[in-house]
């Protein structure tokens, strides 16, 4: 995997091998919100999920892909907290937490879901997401996914010793003279 | 002269500086250009949905839309994304192949075609005065032009008793 930045210092990216190639995907940001603002997509997803209104599931999807749009955008215009999207995942987790596991999403109508790391504060790094098709993340098989996604770059970061922004800035650049 | 800055001399926020550059994505402009596009994109992806739902209707895969527009799959495949730019041609064609409202042209044949005896069809024998109907006009259009053309009925009034008796 490679990290890859979106945004100065505070919205970071993985970035996955393409499956069967030693060749790097697109940063997981650009990728998902290709596929999100893609409406052959959405409309497949809708049919193999088993969508009643398939039309306004895209439409909200869609509508909800701009949301995205207009948040990066209000992110680099006003410099906005990042903790305004990205939620604990664990809605039960309080205080500091080390790497701490987050959702990002725009409001409670949200149905796209970004998931992240807290490296540090106002510091996120993402390492996937989904359409939110359940409630639980364990009860459909693309969040189940993510869950296992996130866990493994945590993990990944810990066998590191990340554990705040200087340690992941010096992990970083250890991963980028590795992968040279 | 080595220009390559010393890694081994540098802050971890010197090094993190030093990443950016290189391994900056396009997230931000490609961002920009969705919010600067989104009118357009948004037709576009109307438009998209519009044809995915009528193959559906008509059982066609986009193999044989491609077909039927004499385009590449691969252009009907940039069509249902959403996220052409798509030329009035292409509109047209849309249009004309699929039978389905892209163009505000496509209401205004409509309305020009419209007449009460296609809200009247109900897959039966309407027997409405049909007698009256001459050939190729609407019963209403028909009913309306006997109605605004009949002379007014010539009604005589003879000198009532009321006058008399006054």
């Amino acid at each position: 995997m490679k990290i890859v930045d979106i945004f100065a210092k505070k919205l970071c990216s993985i970035a996955y091998k393409i499956k069967g190639s030693d060749a790097y995907d697109i940063c997981e940001y650009d990728r998902l919100l290709d596929l999100w603002t893609d409406v052959s997509y959405l409309y497949q997803y809708a049919k193999s999920n088993n969508v009643k209104d398939i039309n306004k599931f895209v439409k909200a999807r869609l509508k909800d892909a701009t949301l995205i749009d207009d948040f990066l955008n209000e992110l680099i215009e006003d410099n906005i907290p990042l903790d305004k999207y990205f939620h604990q995942l664990d809605n039960n987790e309080t205080g500091f937490k080390l790497l701490s596991l987050r959702k990002g999403k725009t409001s409670k109508y949200d149905g796209l879901r970004f998931y992240a790391i807290k490296i540090d504060d106002d510091c996120f790094l993402i390492t996937g997401g989904a359409i939110k098709m359940s409630f639980k993340n364990k009860d459909h098989q693309d969040t189940r996914e993510e869950m296992k996604k996130i866990k493994m770059v945590k993990a990944f970061l810990q066998k590191n010793d990340v554990v705040d922004i200087e340690s992941f800035y010096e992990f970083r650049t250890e991963l980028e003279n590795y992968d040279k | 002269m080595n220009l390559e800055p010393n890694l081994k001399t540098m802050t971890n926020k010197e090094k993190f500086k030093s990443l950016i550059s290189k391994e900056k994505t396009s997230t931000i402009s490609r961002t920009k250009e969705r919010i600067k596009n989104r009118a357009r994109l948004k037709e576009s992806q109307d438009i998209a949905l519009k044809v995915l739902n009528k193959l559906d209707d008509l059982g066609w895969s986009q193999r044989k839309l491609a077909k039927a527009l004499e385009v590449t799959p691969q252009q009907v495949n940039k069509i249902v994304k959403g996220k052409e730019n798509l030329t009035l041609e292409t509109q047209v064609k849309l249009q004309q192949v699929l039978d389905i409202p892209i163009l505000a042209s496509y209401y205004e044949n409509k309305i020009q075609e419209f007449s009460f005896e296609n809200i009247l069809n109900l897959d039966m024998e309407v027997y409405l005065k049909k007698s009256f109907l001459s050939a190729g006009t609407s019963f209403f259009k028909e009913e309306f032009k006997v109605g605004f053309t009949k002379q007014p009925k010539m009604v005589l009034v003879e000198e009532s008793n009321y006058l008399e008796a006054s």
